[in-house]
């Protein structure tokens, strides 16, 4: 049908966010880019809200050769690619500017090439911001705060191992019936970055937000390798263009919402704690992060990641990750 | 474009549907002959076969084969007959008091089972006979079993809303549950009032009163079953269990009761499990390539083209509910509720919620609609068990059938219209 | 349940045909008895870890998903062997005589033809290129191409069903006698036949088979169809 029907080249990218969100809005910038750039000959249909499925599932359906482009979180890559595991460790950046500079820079580069024999390719990095704590009855402010508590963590190894060593119970639960169970008490708590606890309305029963940022695991745009094989080298430039120009405009859009959503859960009543001492948090992973970097991947890209240097300009306040 | 995947999709599937290949292989084959309209074959075959294992890999789903098992063993372990018992006596008075006892006997066993398939045949195998020895013509003792049987699909807990809480990205299914009392029982009671105008008509008989007493001790012996109730239903609302573990836990409590019961042996336990896995599957199957269907519809944007269409036609609100609900109506006498769940939630939902209308209500018109078309030829499963349990035919049944139609056409414009029919219990629990 | 069922003639019961499906029924069920009671005892487990232990167990969530997708996939292959699956039989119930036959061979084959090019090429092809690219599970650690191993299996089962379906068409339509006793003629009563949960009539549990005693059976053309 479609996609050989003219001389009009059609990527299908798949996302599972809706189209209010940033990501969305940047995939939208890009296929605009790519339509100017191409002037006409490339165009991205653009399918929204888990229509496609989940993002385990789009990965595999750009593997077998069905979906062109998708965006995925780094978390769901390590179950094809184990090296993104290190960009789901707690504390690993020492604030944001060094976390773009790490993402934008060689480190980066290595990451997003590195499921190439997995028939995955990343093309840029979306920001996710940081996780951080939100409860229903008593604010995180200390790793002691979480003994006993039932925190729901993303299907990822990674990030049951991290709620386990700071002293919580972590729950997977699917994100569709999180509200429900923290309304209920199925779980206490959750983690995650500020739009995603303003968006799904978790704020409503969860009254406690504490930035203690312990993870920042960025979301990745992937290209099969099927479909980038088959694009000729002009063809491959522009789409690289547009992804790094999405990139650019989702940057700046997720930092609006970030703003946007601290403002309006605190109007809504919530206690919101900017004001953390994260090193205890980070003092009681280093066993886990002792255990990760035993393998040797790992403990190499922690060590690039830790002399990269952020640009001067950053203010760069020393975390217990690096002490 | 899009109409010429429509056109593969709707023509394969309708021709091998028609030359009797089973539903659930014609959905799968439409699905993958659509997607190599847009995908080379290789990866058409591979994506299909994607969806159909992960269409299942969901929690949620577990809930069902859960709820059946624990169906067939409240129907083994004495609990059907106990609630019969107890709706015989406080309704066996009114005039054609068993056609009653049967609609509310399935109104009680279907808030303990989400089964209807298990209703029908609990329910009408038992009552079936008990009315044709009574004098009761026993093609409408069927049509009142066949029909009553759905309200158990409606009244919680039910595997079509926990279907379609899957098909709609996860409207909650505590929410769903708490909006399908009052529904399935307004169906009750207008299947109840013309089941009550024809007995009365053709002087069926009336039971004798049952004393105080009697009663009591009907009811002393059906509460162990009725706190099945409490521990499905409670558990759900309360926010102890999902769905899918409360479902778990009735299957242990009804094991637990028919044991102490004495009904069922150890050894009776492998049996019990295959035919429950038995009857989920031909469900899961159904669920399985519906599933593909639904992604080869997103993929090929057909929701987006029927979404077009339809709002071109008109722009108000009631006629386009009235649309949906005719649309159903029709796609119901010929499809299984599963996939037709599935495959037209994703379609009409945006259309419903862009008409303001709640997700959850929309949920209750959707399974209430289908639920008419699971009683009409040519594919009605609930119809053919029905049948099947009477020993009669579909011919025959079809004209008694024609006026409980009546009471649930009735029943589902009311509940269409009267939002608060379905959205007041779970605005009153929070929801 | 079943009216007058027609009892399979006991010297077809030592056929070749009647006893490999038979042995494939019996391991395919005790399979899935297993499969279900684990997904029982897998979710009460979670719910004992959650509330009585209060460390609540991180890998049930997705045993139990792996489970369904196994009980729904065998359990599909299963109830194609006993004819469970819904089909409208507009068509059949106006043909008579070896048409009926010819009908059964030709739904066969489209049955056949989707289960062989979706569920077994489809299906090899996603598992090799799950175990190919190494994708595992996240809570178990467990290879997806295990998981996706279920499609295959099931699909190369339902052909091996329907292969003996057209045998045994074929056979009747030269005229020699019935071997099994599931060519129900009417999907109304196949369905009951699954769907009945208070069974009356002594139908012998696959469980028993092989070795126990022969069931009395209906053969093809028993009941009449009730439409
Ligand atoms: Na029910
Ligand atoms: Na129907």
């Amino acid at each position: 049908g479609c996609a050989e029907e003219s001389d009009v080249r059609v990527i299908r990218l798949g996302h599972a966010l809706d189209t209010e969100h940033p990501v969305h809005l940047g995939m939208e910038a890009m296929a605009a880019t790519l339509d100017s750039l191409s002037s006409g000959t490339m165009r991205i249909d653009i399918y929204p809200s888990q229509q496609l499925g989940s993002e385990r599932v789009m990965l595999e359906l750009l593997q077998i050769g069905s979906l062109g482009m998708t965006k995925v979180s780094s978390s769901v890559l390590e179950n094809f690619a184990p090296e993104f595991r290190v960009l789901s460790l707690p504390f690993v950046f020492r604030d944001d500017a060094h976390r773009f500079a790490v993402l934008e820079g060689a480190v980066g580069d290595e990451l997003l090439e590195a499921p190439e024999p997995y028939r995955l390719r990343g093309l840029a990095f979306y920001d996710a911001g940081s996780r951080s704590f939100y409860t229903v009855d008593t604010p995180v402010l200390e790793p002691s705060d979480l003994m006993g508590q039932k925190i729901r963590v993303q299907e990822s190894a990674t990030a049951m191992d991290m709620v386990r060593s700071l002293g919580g119970s972590p729950t997977p639960i699917s994100w569709g019936e999180l509200y429900t169970s923290l309304q209920q008490g199925v779980v206490d708590g959750a983690e995650n970055n500020p739009p995603s606890f303003y968006l799904s309305r978790h704020y409503e029963v969860a009254r406690y937000y504490v930035l203690n940022e312990h993870t920042a695991v960025p979301d990745v745009l992937v290209v099969g390798t099927t479909l980038w094989d088959r694009l000729s080298p002009q063809e491959r430039g522009w789409l690289q263009e547009a992804s790094d120009a999405s990139a650019e405009v989702q940057k700046r859009l997720w930092r609006e919402a970030t703003e946007e959503a601290l403002e309006a859960v605190e109007a809504e009543g919530v206690e919101v704690v900017t004001d953390v001492d994260k090193a205890p948090f980070a003092a009681a992973v280093q066993g886990m992060m002792t255990q990760y970097a035993q393998d040797p991947q790992i403990a190499r890209l922690l060590d690039a990641i830790r002399t990269t240097q952020a640009p001067a300009a950053a203010d760069s306040t020393r975390t217990a990750a690096d002490a | 474009m899009e109409w010429l995947d429509v056109a593969v999709l709707g023509g394969t599937f309708a021709t091998l549907l028609l030359l009797g290949v089973p539903v659930a292989y014609c959905i799968g084959i439409a699905s993958a002959a659509a997607l190599t309209l847009s995908v080379l074959p290789g990866p058409a075959v591979t994506t299909v076969a994607q969806q159909m294992a992960t269409g299942l890999d969901s929690f949620t789903l577990l809930a069902i084969p859960f709820f059946v098992l624990a169906g067939q063993l409240m129907n083994r372990g004495g609990i059907a007959r106990r609630l019969i018992a107890l709706a015989q006596g406080m309704i066996g008075r009114l005039p054609g008091g068993l056609a009653h006892v049967n609609v509310l006997a399935a109104m009680l066993f279907g808030a303990i089972s989400g089964s209807a398939v298990a209703a029908a045949t609990a329910v009408g195998g038992t009552m079936g006979p008990v009315m044709k020895r009574e004098g009761y013509d026993p093609d409408y003792a069927a049509a009142v079993n066949i029909t009553s049987s759905t309200t158990g699909l409606i009244i919680p807990p039910s595997n079509i809303l926990i279907i379609y809480s899957l098909a709609s990205g996860g409207v909650s299914i505590a929410s769903l549950f708490l909006a399908g009392y009052i529904p399935g029982i307004v169906v009750g009671a207008l299947i109840m009032l013309v089941a009550g105008v024809i007995a009365v008509r053709r002087g069926y008989p009336r039971s004798d009163r049952t004393g105080l007493g009697e009663l009591a001790r009907l009811f002393v012996d059906a509460i162990p079953s009725l706190f099945l109730l409490v521990v499905v239903m409670g558990g759900i609302v309360g926010g102890i269990f999902t769905a899918t573990e409360a479902a778990a836990v009735a299957v242990l409590y009804a094991l637990i009761l028919a044991f102490v019961y004495r009904e069922l042996k150890v050894s009776d336990l492998p049996k019990v499990l295959l035919d429950s896995a038995s009857t989920t599957a031909v469900v899961m199957l159904l669920i399985a390539t519906s599933l593909a269907m639904s992604w080869v519809m997103a993929y090929t944007n057909i929701p987006q083209t029927v979404t077009a269409s339809l709002l071109a036609l008109t722009d108000s609100p009631v006629a386009i509910l009235l649309l949906i609900n005719l649309v159903l109506l029709v796609v119901g006498t010929f499809m299984d509720m599963t996939p037709a769940v599935l495959i037209f939630t994703p379609i009409f939902l945006p259309i419903a919620i862009d008409l303001g209308i709640d997700p959850v209500h929309f949920g209750i018109i959707m399974v209430l609609n289908l639920c008419i078309g699971l009683c009409t030829p040519p594919v009605g499963t609930i119809l053919f068990v029905g049948v099947g349990v009477a020993g009669t035919t579909i011919e025959r049944v079809i004209r008694p059938l024609l006026p409980m139609f009546l009471a649930m056409v009735i029943a589902l414009v009311l509940i269409t219209f009267v939002p608060a029919l379905s959205l007041w219990l779970p605005r009153l629990f929070g929801y | 349940m079943r009216s007058d069922p027609t009892v399979l003639p006991p010297a077809s019961r030592d056929h070749p045909l009647y006893r490999v499906k038979s042995a494939v029924d019996w391991a395919l069920g005790w399979f899935l008895v297993i499969l279900m009671g684990v997904a029982v005892v897998n979710v009460l487990w979670q719910v004992f870890t959650r509330f009585v232990l209060s460390d609540p167990s991180a890998f049930t969530d997705e045993l139990a998903r792996y489970l369904l997708v196994w009980v729904g996939l065998f359990g599909a292959a299963y109830a194609s062997g006993k004819r469970a699956h819904l089909a409208i039989d507009l068509l059949r119930t106006r043909l008579t005589g070896r048409a009926v036959h010819w009908h059964g061979i030709f739904v066969g084959a489209v049955v056949g033809l989707f289960a062989l090019g979706v569920m077994v090429v489809g299906g090899v092809r996603l598992v090799s290129l799950s175990f190919l690219l190494g994708q595992t599970s996240a809570a178990l650690g467990l290879p997806l191409g295990v998981v996706y191993l279920a499609l295959p299996a099931s699909g190369a089962l339902i052909v091996f069903y329907f292969t003996v379906f057209i045998v045994e068409r074929v056979r009747r339509l030269r005229g020699l006698p019935p071997t099994l006793p599931v060519l129900l003629e009417t999907t109304a009563e196949a369905y009951v036949e699954t769907a009945d949960t208070a069974r009356v009539s002594p139908d012998e549990p696959d469980l028993t088979h092989p070795g126990g005693p022969p069931p009395p059976a209906p053969a093809d053309g028993g009941p009449s169809p009730p439409r």
